[in-house]
């Protein structure tokens, strides 16, 4: 099977298995899009929005579809780091002898969801983040691996700040995406009323398991990126930056930081995810377009003075998007 | 060359409705111009800004194409939205580590197979067509070659508004020796065209009609208007539109037969006489089938059909002919014709019959007449002679009246002449030679240089005004013995 080939099948397949959840999670077609992305990028998600807006739901749904293992962590201010990554516990055994056997936690799984993770202490949201960030837990000297694939996607509630940690910067940057969902229309709030209430929600025929997502991840890692263009994001992330002598009035007006380096590599990463997606074998500036709001717009820290302006973070990066004509 | 050209070529090769469009694009650029200049044939800086903003737009684009792989690629990309495509193709063939070689392989191909669906529009040319020096060319030629095949014969309007009179008087001119002309001029009123005799024709009938040259031109009046009124002073300005008027009244006033008298003494002065016989017509095309005075045509006369493009010339011997019978049929001329002619040089004689392109107007049943009434015909009594002014000519020391003439042929076109003041008077100029053909040449000077003259008639006119120049009797003598002909 030749490359082309191999990219047609593999677009085929994530556009069967983007169809599949949408026979069960009405609307918010992008919302499934961005988040199919992000997983064959092999990215974690920060999906922000109100309750009840199904994004429980689409995390069950996404793996379902996969044949992926799920495990859900509410998050309340009490809740524990050993409660995430799991810990030792004594135990007897029949002879009687005591030892201390670990027992993982939650986090051991494929698809984990750190539901309203703003309500977590910031001990609970670090012992996660580590999580996240090195795909393994250590625990008693000992290092344990994390499952692959392993994603971890998190809520966040934007009402009810009250009582809440929100994410420090460094640990928003590791999260590839941040997701706003929006309230459905008309029509889609009709569809879910009448179809979520006519009995249980039905199960998902499965499209891919992990290993076949474990293949997509590596072709989409090989995506090409022409040089030009891989120029043009890296102007991007410093058209975040208030201090570049390029940047747009409204980012040297508005924002106290700028993205990282990691921002670049999300980028990249997300980009080279959309064009598989799409079934380009090469990374194009429409890819870069559409992965860079998703992006960027947590890892812009904006001033004061954008909060009084009302001024989104997704005005700025649109902005710096323009900048440098993408 | 690198892939990504090679992919335009292969393009620009495989597409035939691109190449359908582009060859129809250029053809109907090409005809235009070609129609323009056609159209407006008279109208040379219109043409030469509209060849102008053409090649201006050609050398933008030009200037604009890219001159790189890499610009083109870009262009290709940017124009035809292909997502990068082109210019990720030129990286992976330039560096084959870039990514993994079957995907590359995948981005080469793909950029080959896209290639045939790109929009023309999306797409800027990186060389100059050729094809534009073809059709700058191709419509240079139909400019400048005046006779060329596309240039209609019915649209070039005449050379001179042909009068026979003034023609005669060209010819006489030409003819009379200097003393003699001297000896007219000094004798004011006397006639024109018969060696000696002092224009005795004309005086008594032109003074009663005051006419000057404000009448259509077939009525040419005795005097001067600067006889009559009694002054003649350089530089004058054009004659007052009040005096105009009064002239124009003044010659109404005259009866048809008057008129007659008028005009057959002039005619008798000058040798011309209208004649009934088709073959004997005086007109023939744009210019009139003159000779000079004595009748001669000149067989001399130099052909000009590379210069004037396609001639219906006539040939000499008929010419000749022509001018001949015309000659006899002179009332009480012939004598004088023939004396005029034993004392002119025939080779010197005016003859820009072969060197005048014989177009057919369409109008030879109809002989000139200086009496007619119809329409067109130019007559004292065309209904449609009015008067009308123009603009200036730009020099304040020739004095001229505006005259509106209606073509006395069906597709010429009508239009203003501009006469010298006591240049067309039927040879009873109270002017010296040298100071109307002096006035002529500035009037004519101006035309040729600004406005809508074609090309190939300048020539003719400045060819005709070196012929009628005015020379010193000993540079006349020295060059009617090396050069007959007047070349």
């Amino acid at each position: 099977m030749t490359a082309e080939q191999q990219i047609q099948q593999v677009s085929e397949q994530l556009t069967r298995l983007e169809r599949e959840i949408r026979k069960v999670y009405v609307g918010q077609d992008a919302l499934v899009r961005s988040a199919l992305t992000g997983l064959i990028a092999g990215g974690n998600l920060l999906i922000e929005g109100t309750p009840g807006l199904g994004k429980t739901l689409l995390v069950r749904l996404l793996s379902q579809a996969l044949q992926l293992q799920f495990n859900r962590i509410q998050f309340t201010p009490d809740l524990m780091p050993a409660d995430i990554t799991g810990g030792q516990t004594l135990l007897r055994s029949p002879d009687g002898a005591v030892e201390l056997r670990f027992r993982p936690g939650p986090i051991f799984a494929n698809i984990v969801l750190a539901d309203e993770i703003n309500r977590g202490t910031p001990k609970t949201q670090s012992a996660l983040l580590e999580a996240m960030a090195e795909a393994a837990v250590t625990l008693a000297g000992n290092r344990r691996p994390l499952p692959q694939p392993f994603f971890v996607i998190a809520t966040q509630n934007p009402i009810e700040m009250e009582g809440t940690y929100p994410l420090p910067e460094a640990q928003l940057d590791r999260f590839l995406f941040k997701l706003n969902v929006a309230f459905p229309s008309i029509d889609e709030l009709t569809r879910i009323g009448v179809e979520t209430t006519r009995g249980p929600t039905r199960d998902l025929s499965a499209v891919l398991d992990g290993a076949g997502l474990r293949n997509i991840q590596r072709l989409a890692e090989k995506i090409i990126v022409e040089p030009g263009l891989a120029r043009r994001a890296a102007a991007l992330v410093l058209a975040t930056h208030p201090d570049t002598a390029d940047s747009p009035r409204l980012i040297q007006r508005f924002v106290r930081f700028g993205a990282s380096p990691r921002a670049m590599q999300a980028l990249l990463r997300a980009g080279r995810a959309a064009a598989l997606m799409a079934g380009r074998p090469h990374l194009s500036d429409k890819d870069l377009r559409a992965v860079a709001l998703p992006v960027l717009r947590h890892r812009v820290f904006t001033r004061f003075e954008a909060e009084m302006e009302d001024i989104a973070p997704d005005e700025l990066v649109e902005a710096a998007v323009q900048s440098v004509g993408l | 060359m690198e892939r990504v050209a090679q992919i335009h070529h292969r393009w620009r090769r495989q597409n035939l409705r691109w190449r359908l469009a582009e060859a129809s694009t250029r053809l109907l650029s090409i005809s235009m111009m070609m129609m323009v200049g056609w159209l407006w044939s008279m109208s040379t800086p219109v043409l030469i800004g509209l060849l102008c903003g053409i090649l201006a737009g050609e050398v933008a684009v030009w200037v604009r194409r890219p001159k790189s792989v890499d610009a083109l690629a870009a262009a290709l990309d940017r124009g035809a939205k292909t997502g990068w495509l082109m210019q990720t193709a030129l990286a992976v063939e330039r560096d084959p580590d870039l990514g993994d070689p079957e995907l590359a392989r995948a981005v080469i191909d793909r950029a080959i197979a896209m290639a045939p669906r790109l929009t023309p529009l999306a797409l800027r040319p990186y060389r100059l067509p050729r094809w534009w020096l073809g059709g700058a060319a191709l419509a240079a030629a139909t400019l400048l070659i005046p006779a060329g095949p596309l240039r209609a014969p019915e649209f070039a309007p005449p050379l001179l508004a042909s009068d026979p009179l003034f023609d005669a008087d060209v010819a006489l001119v030409q003819a009379e020796p200097s003393e003699d002309r001297a000896q007219r001029i000094a004798a004011p009123g006397a006639g024109v065209g018969v060696s000696g005799e002092g224009g005795s024709n004309t005086d008594g009938g032109a003074s009663g009609s005051g006419s000057g040259n404000t009448q259509t031109i077939g009525v040419h009046g005795g005097k001067s208007r600067a006889q009559e009124n009694g002054t003649l002073s350089e530089g004058d300005e054009a004659v007052s539109s009040r005096e105009e008027e009064q002239e124009t009244e003044d010659a109404a006033g005259l009866s048809d037969e008057d008129l007659m008298k008028l005009m057959s003494a002039e005619s008798a002065a000058s040798g011309y006489r209208p004649s009934d016989n088709p073959s004997d017509r005086p007109m023939k095309g744009l210019s009139p089938n003159r000779g000079t005075a004595n009748g001669e045509i000149g067989s001399e006369a130099e052909t000009s059909t590379a210069d004037l493009g396609a001639v219906d010339e006539a040939s000499p011997g008929e010419d000749n002919n022509t001018g001949g019978s015309r000659s006899e049929q002179a009332d009480g001329t012939g004598e004088a014709s023939d004396e005029t002619a034993e004392a002119s040089d025939p080779g010197n004689s005016l003859n820009l019959m072969n060197d005048t392109p014989q177009i057919e107007s369409g109008n030879d049943d109809k002989i000139w007449d200086p009496l007619a009434s119809g329409a067109g015909m130019g007559g004292i009594n065309d209904a449609n002679a009015t008067e009308r002014s123009v603009a200036g000519t730009g020099r304040d020391d020739v004095r001229t009246v505006e005259e509106w003439v209606e073509s006395r042929w069906q597709r010429s076109p009508e239009g203003i002449v501009r006469s010298i003041d006591g240049g067309m008077t039927g040879g009873q100029s109270a002017l010296e030679y040298e100071e109307i053909y002096t006035q002529y040449a500035r009037i004519a000077d101006v035309a040729v240089n600004d406005e809508a003259i074609p090309p190939g008639r300048r020539d003719y006119i400045r060819r005709y005004f070196e012929r009628i120049r005015p020379a010193d009797a000993e540079d006349s003598d020295d060059r009617r013995a090396t050069d007959p002909a007047g070349l």
